[in-house]
Parts: structure tokens; C-alpha cells; sequence
């Protein structure tokens, strides 16, 4: 068996590295380029401690995780095998999980749309010269390095029956809905919430994206009669293209992961309004025990960010502008 | 042509080596652990939830009250706070090194099934007997019919008042009765503008101590049974006290029942029900005079929810008969009378309910006796989680009146027995 193994792996690499075929002396390709050999052992020395911690922290898991949504595994106890029973129970017996999958697109894109709009606004903005445009940037940045659970708690504050918002719409004669608790405007909430957070990260993309545009061609496009909306849109877009490409990616990789937001704002509520999938999956791991479940949950929510990501990445093409 | 540079066997085969390596090792660290045992130096280790400074000290002066009938008892604390606990004990035991004394509230028994041994022979063996504690607190420990903890407290869910605004308002005090119409109508008297005649916490907790009081039960033959006809109809009557009665603020899903505490305390709400454990913090904080009631019953007898916890063995804990010993001693009579003189724990022992009384006022100590001599254990199932989670997702829409509550029970029950 360990012999058969064995051809099995040399049958698999080229021949003219298999053992037995190297002593067939002297090989005409292999004498014209005698470094080759010693280049790819320094590679793989190179490559190795970054592939270990690739194997360590991603590939083990990853597997380690695939393995564990085809039990039953309980936090402590015996796992259970049941093949792809967690997969069918999602699909056809979980009321919840399409409840949180459409409640994450939602989020996802109306979150992603949101911060890009914001944050290129903003971008845009300071790039015009405004005056202390450093400070500003500062300013809107600081959420991001704020912890989520902060940020939070304080609009938790803000949205509540009779928190901030409600008041200043009060002083205007309008009463404010309960935005935590009414479904339907919890979800809209937790996205303002995640968009205030997070945009000033986008602004500091598009805003390096802004400032790589060659002066020439602005000055060019002034020269030629363009008006600011024309030279927006036929310049500076197209210019800073794979900027808003990379920002959209990010953002929106990020959006199906959201957690905190809704777990601190709303626990999910009111009803299944604000539930997602990362706390659905969350729950079912650590509040019931469920970690078999859990993990095909994890698995199926990674198949759909990939697919949107390589669907985004073939839609590119369209819309991204490489020529400087 | 661009050529693919190809591994070596070798470096492939040490790759697929240490990937499954790592992926056994990994696999075997979330399986079984090896059998809990002493310490080295002798010492029981006793993992609880240790949430605070205050956690901890009530844990020490178990084992310091346990030490004076077993004076070389050496218990070592440790554990996560009261939220992480439930998680952490089973991935603790899994570990190694696991402990072999553990802790569990009744209302978590069911779901630590499996992590806490049946203590049945044990008791049997030590001749203690399950009259020796509070009826209903044993029931909820009684798992799969053994019992799986030894409760030291017995806490019947009560209403604390604003006895000030009672007497401003005119009404007579509620005490060792209470009936649902005069509870109702003392509410709406002291509601008006900001002030509310009562809080309301989230979750389920005290939403079970009312329903409980109206003679319902939410489960049938151990099994989760939400939309009973009863039930349904107790869960309306809470729900209505928002939206018809207009008596309480509807609470939100994040509302934290400290928030609700402290508006008691700054008599915001005249009336909050909450478990006696708060007595102290209530009496030293607040500007009022403090009083106690039943929980309203359409009677007015009392019908009181216990909540309580108890302290257990670890399943794979090796010397079950050491750590039953650390239990006995640490809820003798005189063990639970010195923590609850001490702590204010509403003792397990109906011999030690005289050291809590001490410093309180007579009407309390009436009111826990009386809530005591017809009390029922907060018992639930081992998808309890579940249907706390989704009651706290869903019980706004009900305060709120755009669900009844036939519906959200309907819900949670559909979900819980089918996700």
C-alpha cells in the first residue's frame, strides 16, 4: 500500500522530478537551467511560514468546520453523525433562516449603497479644498476605531422612545416612531446606525482615490467647457473606479458578516426584523448548543458572500476604468 | 508558456501531514475531556459564574459557612460572568482539568442535562432527603426524574412598591394577598405623565412569576407547551397592561433590567416585580419606603414562581462522593442561615428563612413565607434558550398590541420545535 502511495504522488508530479528518471543522465533542459531547482526550495522557505498560518488559521478550520455541520455536536458530549441532515433542516425546517437571509441582503445592499453614496459624497467634499479637510477626515474616521458596542449603546440611547432623535422631531411637531421597536423601521435603524459607523473607512479609500487624479486632466476638461457634473461623471468616476470597486467589495464582505449592531440595538427584534445571519448562526452555536448546525450555517453563508463577490468581481469589467 | 512550478513530493506530504495533524489535534480539543478530579493540593474546584467582586464573596462565605462542619474543606473559585457561564461550563468540562463542583440555576437545569451527574444515590448514601429543601425549588432541579442539584436558595418572585406613593395616592397596601382587579386598578392610580404604576422587564422571567400567579403552565408532560388555552390567556392579560391598561412602558428587546431597577429606585414606577434577592439593594438605595406583595392572582392567594440555584456535580467528575461531601456542608441549616443573613439569599431550608428575616420588615418576611407555601420552580426545557431568546425578540409586538399573544406563543413554539 505505501508503495502504491507513493507512485500515486510521483505519478502526479512532473517526470522530471520523480526519482527513478533523474539518474537517466544528463538532461539537456535541466543542464541550460541549472538554478531553477535551488529557486523553488527558497521559495517554499520563503512561502513557509506564511503557509503554515494560512494551514494553521484558515484551511484547518475552514475543513475542521465543514467536518463539524455534519454532526450533531453538542458543546460537551458525543458528536452524532447525520450527514447533511443541519443542510436539509435549514432549507426546509428552520422558519427562521430565510427570514434571516433575505433581513442580510437587505442589509447588505441597502447598507453597502448607503455608505458608498456617503462616503463619495463626503470624499468628494473634502477634496474641493474645503479648508482643515485633514481634521475632517479625522473626524469622520474616528467611528470606525470606536468600539461597535459604544456606537451603539449610544444610538441605542438616541433611537429610544425618548431619546434624541424624537425629541428634536418633537420640537418640530412630529411625533417619532419607536425606532428600535417598530419592525418597520428597526432594520432602517441598524443600517443608519452601521453606515454612520463605518463610512468614514470609504472616505479615506475614495479620498486617496480622488487625489491620484492627475491635475492635467481636470484643468483639461475646465478648459473644454465641462461643468462640474459632466467632469464627475465622465472623469473623476471612471478615474476612481477601482477605488469605489475595491470599497464596494470590502463593504459589502462586511455587511454579511453584521453582528453587533443588531445583537446591542435590537437583539435581533422586534420579532425576526433585525435578525441576521451571523447572529442566527451565533445563537445557534453558543445560546443553543447547536454547533453542528451552526457551522453548516456558516457554510452556506460563505458560499453566498463568495458567489457575490466573484458575481461583482465578473461585473467589474463594466464598469472599472485601469487606464490612467 | 507559463509554466506551473510543481511541489515535490516530499514538501506536499509534510504539507498533508501537519494539515492533518493539526486538524486531529483541533477535532480532539472540542471532544470529551478526561475525568475531573482534585486538585493537587486537595482543593475542590468549584466553577460558577463569578460576575463580580460580590459573586466571588458570596461563593467564599459558602465555603467558610462549609468549613465549620468540615473544617479541611478547600474549595478553589473560578468561572465567567452569569451571561457566559452557560456556554463556558460545558466547554470547561470538555477541557482539561475540568471541575468537578458546579452550579446551575433551576431554570438552566434541564439544558446543563448531561454536564450535572444525578446526585439520587448520593443523597441516599448521605441520608439526605429532598424534604429537607424547598419542594419546588427540588422539582426544578429534578432532571429526567433524578435530582441534579442541591438548591441553597428558594426565591418566590415578588412586586416591591413605592409604599410613599401608595399612601399619596390614598390605597390601601397589597401584602399576603393581592387580587389582579386591585393590582390593575393601584396602577392606574399611579400612573399619570412620566410616571408609570408599573415597570416591566424584559424577557420572560417575570412574565412567567404573572402567568404563574394566574395558575398556568407553559409546559405539558416536561414537553414545551406555549399555546395552551390558559397560558395564552395569562400572557394576554401581561400584554394588556401596555396596551390597554396603559399601566407600564412597553420594554424594548435591549432594555436592561438594571435601567428598569433604577427607576424604581428613583420612583419613575411605583411597582416592579423582581426576586427578593434585590431587597438589599433596594432598601439601601431607595429615598422610600420599600414594601412587598404576592404577585396579583385573580383570587388574590398567593401562587409564587420560585427561582433558584443550587450547587451540582460535573458528570465526568471522579470523586463524586468528595464533592457531595463540600455540598453538604456548605447548605447545612446553620450554612444557609449564615449566608442569608449575610447575602440576603432567600435560604433553600425552611429552618434558615429566620436569618433572612432578620433587618426586614415583618410584611416581607410574611410575604416570602406566604409566596412559599404555594410556590411552583421556574422548570423549563432543554430548548429553554430559544424560547427566551425569541420571547425577547417578539414581546414588544405584543406590549405594542400588532400581535397577540396566541400569535407570538404560536411562533415560538413552531420555531423551537422546528428549527
Amino acid at each position: 500500500m505505501a508503495l502504491s502511495a507513493q507512485q500515486a504522488v510521483a505519478g502526479t508530479t512532473a517526470p522530471a522530478t520523480a526519482p527513478g528518471i533523474r539518474r537517466t543522465g544528463p538532461d539537456p533542459a535541466r543542464a541550460s537551467r541549472p538554478r531553477r531547482r535551488g529557486d523553488g526550495r527558497a521559495a517554499a522557505l520563503f512561502l513557509a511560514p506564511g503557509l503554515l498560518g494560512f494551514t494553521a488559521f484558515i484551511v484547518v478550520p475552514l475543513v475542521g468546520s465543514a467536518v463539524i455541520s455534519l454532526f450533531n455536536w453538542p458543546l460537551f458530549g458525543t458528536p452524532e453523525f447525520v450527514g447533511i441532515a443541519n443542510y436539509v433542516r435549514m432549507f426546509t425546517d428552520d422558519p427562521t433562516f430565510y427570514t434571516v437571509l433575505g433581513n442580510t441582503l437587505v442589509f447588505a445592499v441597502v447598507y453597502t449603497a448607503l455608505n458608498l453614496l456617503v462616503a463619495l459624497a463626503v470624499a468628494l467634499w473634502l477634496n474641493s479644498g474645503v479648508m482643515a479637510s485633514g481634521l475632517f477626515r479625522v473626524v469622520f474616521f474616528l467611528p470606525v476605531i470606536t468600539p461597535m458596542v459604544a456606537n451603539a449603546l449610544v444610538w441605542h440611547l438616541m433611537l429610544s422612545e425618548n431619546g434624541v432623535v424624537n425629541g428634536l422631531l418633537a420640537t418640530v411637531g412630529i411625533t417619532g416612531p419607536n425606532w428600535l421597536s417598530d419592525s418597520r423601521w428597526a432594520l432602517l435603524s441598524v443600517i443608519a446606525m452601521s453606515v454612520w459607523q463605518s463610512f468614514g473607512y470609504n472616505v479615506i479609500v475614495l479620498g486617496a482615490g480622488l487625489a491620484a487624479i492627475p491635475k492635467e486632466i481636470l484643468e483639461a476638461a475646465r478648459v473644454d467647457g465641462a461643468g462640474a457634473w459632466r467632469r464627475l461623471r465622465n472623469i473623476v468616476l471612471p478615474l476612481i473606479s477601482p477605488s469605489m470597486f475595491f470599497a464596494s467589495i470590502m463593504t459589502m464582505i462586511g455587511a454579511f458578516q453584521v453582528f453587533v449592531q443588531p445583537q446591542v440595538l435590537t437583539e435581533g427584534g422586534p420579532g425576526e426584523a433585525t435578525n441576521t445571519m451571523v447572529l442566527h448562526l451565533y445563537r445557534n452555536g453558543f445560546s443553543f448548543d447547536r454547533l453542528g448546525y451552526a457551522s453548516a450555517l456558516a457554510w452556506i453563508l460563505f458560499v453566498i458572500v463568495m458567489l457575490i463577490t466573484a458575481l461583482q468581481f465578473v461585473g467589474q469589467r463594466r464598469w472599472v476604468n485601469y487606464d490612467q | 508558456m507559463f509554466v506551473r512550478p510543481k511541489s515535490t513530493p516530499v514538501l506536499r506530504r509534510t504539507i498533508a501531514a501537519l494539515a492533518g495533524a493539526s486538524l486531529v489535534a483541533g477535532l480532539a480539543a472540542c471532544g470529551g475531556g478526561s475525568s475531573g478530579a482534585a486538585q493537587p493540593d486537595g482543593s475542590l474546584m468549584l466553577y460558577t459564574w463569578v460576575s463580580s467582586q460580590s459573586d466571588r464573596a458570596q461563593w467564599e462565605e459558602f465555603v467558610a459557612a462549609g468549613q465549620k462542619t468540615l473544617p479541611d474543606l478547600k474549595v478553589q473559585i473560578d468561572g465567567p460572568s452569569f451571561e457566559d457561564y452557560w456556554t463556558k461550563v460545558k466547554t470547561r468540562l470538555s477541557g482539561g482539568d475540568p471541575p468537578c463542583l458546579l452550579t446551575t440555576q433551576a431554570a438552566r437545569a434541564q439544558e446543563l442535562n448531561g454536564v450535572l451527574a444525578p446526585l439520587d444515590d448520593l443523597m441516599a448514601a448521605n441520608g439526605v432527603s429532598k424534604t429537607d429543601f424547598d419542594q419546588s425549588m427540588i422539582d426544578g432541579m429534578t432532571v429526567d426524574g433524578s435530582v441534579r442539584a442541591i438548591p441553597y436558595d428558594a426565591e418566590p418572585l415578588v412586586v416591591f412598591y413605592n409604599v410613599d406613593r401608595f399612601k399619596q395616592a390614598g390605597l390601601p397596601l397589597p401584602g399576603t394577598t393581592f387580587t389582579r382587579d386591585q393590582f390593575i386598578a393601584d396602577a392606574k392610580a399611579l400612573t399619570s405623565g412620566d410616571h408609570y404604576g408599573l415597570g416591566i422587564s424584559p424577557g420572560l422571567f417575570s412574565a412567567l412569576g404573572y402567568t404563574t400567579a394566574g395558575g398556568s403552565t407553559w409546559l405539558k408532560d416536561g414537553a414545551l407547551d406555549l399555546t395552551n388555552p390558559a397560558f395564552v390567556s395569562d400572557m394576554q392579560w401581561y400584554f394588556d397592561l401596555v396596551n390597554v391598561q396603559g399601566v407600564a412602558k412597553s420594554p424594548e428587546a435591549s432594555t436592561k433590567s438594571d435601567e428598569l431597577q433604577q427607576a424604581f429606585i428613583n420612583g419613575d414606577v411605583a411597582m416592579l416585580s423582581e426576586g427578593p434577592w434585590n431587597y438589599g439593594t433596594f432598601a439601601e438605595s431607595a429615598k422610600f419606603e420599600l414594601g412587598m406583595a404576592v404577585v396579583p392572582s385573580p383570587s388574590g392567594q398567593p401562587h409564587a414562581m420560585t427561582a433558584g440555584s443550587g450547587f451540582g456535580i460535573a458528570s465526568n467528575c471522579a470523586d463524586k462522593e468528595g464533592a457531595f461531601r463540600a455540598i453538604m456542608a456548605m447548605t447545612t441549616t446553620d450554612a444557609l442561615s449564615s449566608v442569608a443573613a449575610s447575602r440576603g439569599i432567600v435560604p433553600s431550608r425552611s429552618e434558615s428563612l429566620p436569618a433572612w428575616s432578620q433587618g426586614k420588615t415583618p410584611q416581607s418576611s410574611a410575604v416570602i413565607e406566604a409566596s412559599l407555601g404555594n410556590a411552583t420552580a421556574q422548570r423549563t426545557t432543554e430548548t429553554w434558550n430559544q424560547v427566551e431568546t425569541a420571547f425577547t425578540q417578539y414581546m414588544s409586538e405584543g406590549f405594542r398590541g400588532q400581535r397577540t399573544a396566541a400569535d407570538i406563543l404560536g411562533t415560538i413554539q413552531s420555531s423551537v420545535s422546528g428549527g
